[in-house]
């Protein structure tokens, strides 16, 4: 044991060191497809045989907070979404239609707020670009809303039924991209597996929380609000909080890879 | 109607299609660039003889650092014998002018390029093919006024064209007040990935590191030939990248040239940056584009990646298309493309990939430079994503125009926050 | 309702937590993480030249009486040390620094685990091993291993076998044996070995020099082959590999995509550039620098650069000299170089 201390730090010694320019990491290719298979296969078929029984459940639990709040209680259908997956369940209820008068106060309204975000709130711009786009989508659907109502081409329970089936892809894609993100970089065993799981297992409270909260809110405001709903309010919120958790992965990584005494896991040719 | 609606939901999955490619092309530059052997840059090499180089630093009003930049020059270890430093100043209202005046009396190897008259033509590419006319250097090395050259980067740089195949040279830049505030840190990050990344992956797999402009070099010959800079074009930069290679030469970017930056501060200075570059950018697509593709100079692959770097300040603006295309497509009911599933599939995709494509070329790049607490900025680049489409969508409207009607363009220099000291305002 | 609630709170503290995360993001107050290094030199005897001062300083406190009563030397941090006249009889492991004011011999096998500061010659006898040695001549025989780096001002001379660590440099001339292995080299005649009869004849005439001027831009691109004795008066750009004829003369650079073979008695006015490997056959002239992307291979008598100036021979993998071979300047290799009595080429 002495002997192999020895050598390490006669090794240690041997090497000069060089700076960030061209170091890297040898690459890992078997316990790269390991983590991908250890993560993604057994998520996938989860989600292929779990994800009908989930997506009814979570229904049935929205249904309850349906009848607590409104004392109405919508029911639950089943359509076949993907042909190897068990039928997704999604609400049948048409949700509310707003007047032409609060259609044209909110697009106003937006109209004003866009004006705001612009011009005066200008120390955080991309945030209020962001802002300003959801409230340009609230504008068209608001105008919208006010000259073709009677075209708008979703309920309530279609938009129950596009987010059911969008969050079985979205969690797919999630593990997918989390793991093969996770893949280009240098790894530090189980740690990059509960990245995965941590990353996981917030976006399917993440997505069900969401579900329950926009479902309920739309029913009391309106359908007019289901556009930057689904658009600015949807996928993108998942990779913020995606990139958190990655980003503490990272942080973990280069604290481990700027240690001295971890300087071996560089290749310095 | 249904053309109409054909035509969108065709758009929609062209921009899936072009998000994916680019989501890959990250990828492989992240695993390249963590994983393999890097292809060095020539700074190993010791040689007794080094080319006769003329520095060029174009300035506009910046009194606040241009004796930093000359005295980081002056105490670079190169033969002075075989250097010049041309400071251009360029309309210059402040005391620029006399502080390099200064300077030129006491160093005969400086020489100030004045450029005071009113009805000359503005901007960096017209005042660096000035300058070059007044030098017999065989390399011209540019800086901006803002940076701070560290002694042997000279060399570093000079020593790329031992090799006869290199046109240009391309160091790193980083950025001295990335602690700023959360702006300069994201931009820091986006250096990162940027630099460490992306153009030493492209650098090692034989593709087309870019020439950014500043803390490089190339060949005056070789720009002189075809009568200097394109002054119409903002991005003189991008520009000359392309031409070196379709006259059948490389870019050289070499990492371990850093050389400090000063970043923007505030979103205004930075959306105005972001919308210049973007207007330059495809100022040099609409030239270079079908140049480019049929030329036999360049291997397929890099082909490949020269046109996709091409399109680069492009992307957004589908992106941006994509958005509302697919807002319209939703008020239409026409959310289920080819199929329900598919639909869900490609928003997916193009939502995934599209957007976080950079971050693990971020990350990866955060790892090699020992960054740390700084990754954890990264969520708010998300936000940033919608702030770069909107003024690199304006700045493509910009480039359009300039296309169309063949208007000069006018310099505008990105503001300073840092004064002599180094001290923020 | 309650429960609705308290899922609206959950859903905006899970909004909430990327936001939170990134305000531990560094702020104004902190210090920059990276540092750009504005100060180095582009110098081959940089870790020599930086203890050398360290050591002449500390040295020149020495008069210190209780720091020299402790055997401690101030240089980046307290060293111990000992001067090589006091070092006990029959020594063969040292684990202080070594400080030598005169000639420092050492005729049998020892290892010194510290630095060997010698004002005038150092001579590290066979089988020796030693983490770092500086002095103002340096001599090591055969089978010697030095660890990290090896200096001598005005020469350096070792026999077969040695193991020179990442660098041994000097300012005058390195005559390095055979069966030796290195990183980095640099004088201003490194030589490999003996140099045979004709090239020590030669060597007297090589008072020719190619002007940096003179060496042909105008450019020839891909080609594949330089005949046997021909005279190319350009540039040589390709994109194939490349061969160069015997006693072909370029009167330009060279660079090729692949791979280079300059045969038996090529001349090279300029610098030969490969991104594969380069192969030089015994006795070719290069007046400028040797660089690839791969390894090189240079055959015995083969003269690389020109007397009074610096050029380079680099590699990014492996190194191989044969004996006779002559640089002028810096020789250096990622993946370790050699030394050998003769270089086949397949």
């Amino acid at each position: 044991m002495a002997k192999k201390v020895e050598q390490q730090e006669n090794n240690e010694k041997a090497h000069i060191f060089y700076r960030r320019d061209y170091r890297h990491v040898n690459a890992r290719p078997i316990e790269t497809i390991f983590l991908l298979f250890v993560t993604v296969v057994p998520f996938i078929y989860l989600m292929i045989e779990k994800y009908g029984d989930f997506a009814y459940w979570l229904n049935k639990k929205t249904v309850g907070l349906f009848k607590e709040l409104f004392g109405i209680e919508p029911a639950i259908n089943k359509v076949k979404f993907f042909p190897f997956t068990a039928p997704i369940s999604y609400l049948e209820i048409s949700g509310k239609t707003p007047g032409f008068t609060a259609c044209l106060i909110i697009a106003v309204l937006s109209l004003f707020l866009i004006l705001i975000c612009l011009q005066i709130f200008t120390q955080n711009k991309p945030l209020m670009i962001y802002i300003s786009i959801s409230l340009f989508i609230t504008m068209i659907s608001a105008l919208y809303f006010m000259f073709f109502k009677d075209k708008f081409p979703y309920t309530l329970g279609s938009y129950t039924y596009l987010y059911m089936s969008q969050q079985f892809v979205i969690w797919c894609m999630v593990a997918i991209i989390t793991s093969v993100s996770l893949a280009v970089l240098p790894g530090i065993y189980g740690f990059d597996f509960l990245t995965f799981i941590g990353i996981m297992v917030y976006s399917i409270l993440f997505g069900s929380v969401r579900y329950i909260v926009f479902v309920l809110g739309l029913n009391f405001l309106s359908n007019l609000f289901m556009a930057p709903v689904y658009f600015m309010f949807g996928i993108f919120l998942d990779f913020l909080y995606i990139v958190a958790i990655y980003a503490v992965y990272v942080r973990k990584v280069s604290d481990v890879y700027s240690k001295r005494k971890e300087q071996g896991r560089w290749s310095w040719s | 109607m249904e053309l109409v609606i054909a035509i969108m939901k065709g758009y929609f999955v062209v921009t899936v299609i072009v998000m994916i490619c680019y989501a890959i092309r990250h990828y492989i530059f992240s695993y390249n660039r963590m994983f393999y052997k890097q292809k060095v840059s020539y700074r190993d090499i010791y040689d007794s003889e080094y080319p006769k180089i003329a520095v060029l630093i174009p300035m506009h009003n910046e009194e606040l650092v241009v004796e930093n930049v000359l005295e980081s020059l002056l105490k670079c270890d190169y033969d002075r014998d075989k250097m010049e430093i041309i400071p251009i100043n360029d309309h210059s209202d402040d005391k620029t002018g006399e502080i390099l005046d200064k300077y030129s009396e006491k160093y005969n190897f400086v020489k100030v390029l004045h450029r005071n008259e009113p009805d000359q033509l503005r901007g960096k590419p017209v005042g660096l093919n000035e300058a070059m006319e007044l030098t017999d250097a065989e390399i011209i090395i540019v800086f901006d006024a803002d940076y701070r050259p560290s002694v042997n980067m000279l060399k570093k740089l000079a020593t790329a064209f031992k090799d006869p195949q290199v046109g240009a040279v391309m160091g790193r830049v980083i950025p001295i007040n990335a602690n700023a505030n959360k702006l300069t840190t994201l931009l820091n990050l986006e250096r990162t990935g940027g630099y460490q990344v992306d153009q030493q992956a492209r650098y090692n797999l034989g593709l087309i590191p870019q020439y950014g402009g500043t803390v490089g070099g190339f060949r005056k010959e070789l720009l002189l030939e075809n009568g200097g800079f394109d002054t119409k074009i903002l991005a003189e930069d991008t520009e000359l990248t392309y031409r070196m290679y379709l006259k059948g030469y490389t870019v050289v970017y070499d990492n371990s040239a850093e050389c400090y930056e000063e970043a923007p501060e505030t979103w205004t200075v930075r959306g105005k940056q972001i919308r210049r570059w973007s207007r330059g950018h495809n100022e040099v697509m609409f030239k270079y584009f079908w140049k480019f593709l049929f030329c036999n100079n360049i291997s397929i692959l890099q082909k490949i990646d020269g046109i996709m770097l091409l399109f680069i300040y492009f992307v957004p603006v589908l992106l941006f298309i994509a958005l509302f295309d697919s807002v319209g497509l939703f008020f239409l009911g026409e959310m289920n493309i080819v199929g329900t599933w598919m639909a869900f599939i490609a928003l997916g995709f193009y939502n995934a990939w599209g957007n976080f494509a950079p971050f693990y070329e971020i990350s990866a790049g955060a790892i090699l430079d020992g960054l740390k607490k700084e990754v954890y900025a990264l969520p708010l680049l998300s936000f940033s994503f919608y702030f770069y489409m909107w003024y690199i969508m304006r700045g493509f409207f910009d480039a359009l125009i300039d296309v169309f009607t063949s208007r000069n363009v006018t310099w505008a220099k990105t503001k300073r926050f840092k004064n002599k000291e180094g001290e923020a305002k | 309702m309650i429960i609705y609630v308290i899922l609206v709170i959950i859903f905006l503290l899970m909004i909430a937590f990327p936001f939170v995360l990134s305000s531990f993001a560094p702020n104004s107050k902190e210090k920059e993480t990276m540092v750009v290094a504005s100060d180095n030199k582009k110098d081959p005897r940089y870790f020599a030249k930086s203890f050398r001062q360290l050591m002449e300083k500390a040295l020149a406190d020495i008069d210190n009486k209780e720091n020299s009563e402790k055997g401690i030397l101030i240089l980046s941090k307290a060293e111990d040390f000992v001067f090589s006249e006091d070092l006990e009889e029959g020594y063969t492991n040292v684990k202080k620094l070594v400080v030598a004011r005169e000639s420092f011999c050492v005729n049998h096998k020892a290892t010194f685990q510290k630095e060997i500061f010698a004002m005038d010659l150092a001579v590290m006898g066979e089988n020796c091993k030693l983490r770092a040695v500086e002095a103002q001549k340096l001599e090591l025989k055969d089978n010697c291993k030095v660890l990290r780096w090896a200096d001598g001002v005005s020469m350096i001379s070792t026999g077969n076998g040695c193991d020179l660590g990442k660098s041994a440099t000097t300012e005058g001339n390195l005559k390095i044996g055979i069966n030796c292995t290195f990183n980095k080299l640099y004088a201003s005649r490194i030589v490999v070995g003996k140099i045979s009869e004709k090239l020590s004849e030669e060597e007297n005439k090589l008072e020719d020099s190619i002007e940096y001027s003179s060496i042909r831009n105008n450019i020839q691109r891909n080609i594949k082959t330089v005949d046997d004795k021909a005279t190319v008066d350009a540039t040589i750009i390709t994109k194939h590999k490349l061969y160069v004829g015997e006693n072909a003369i370029v009167k330009g650079h060279i660079k090729s995509n692949k791979k280079i073979v300059l045969k038996r008695g090529s001349v090279v006015y300029g610098n030969v550039f490969s991104e594969g490997d380069i192969e030089i056959e015994a006795g070719c002239r290069i007046y400028g620098d040797v660089f690839s992307q791969m390894s090189v291979f240079i055959s015995n008598d083969s003269v690389i650069g020109q007397k009074d100036k610096v050029k380079s021979v680099v590699a990014r993998q492996s190194l191989v000299l044969a004996e006779g071979v002559v640089i002028y300047g810096f020789a250096g290799c990622e993946y370790g170089g050699k030394t050998t009595y003769r270089v086949t080429f397949k």
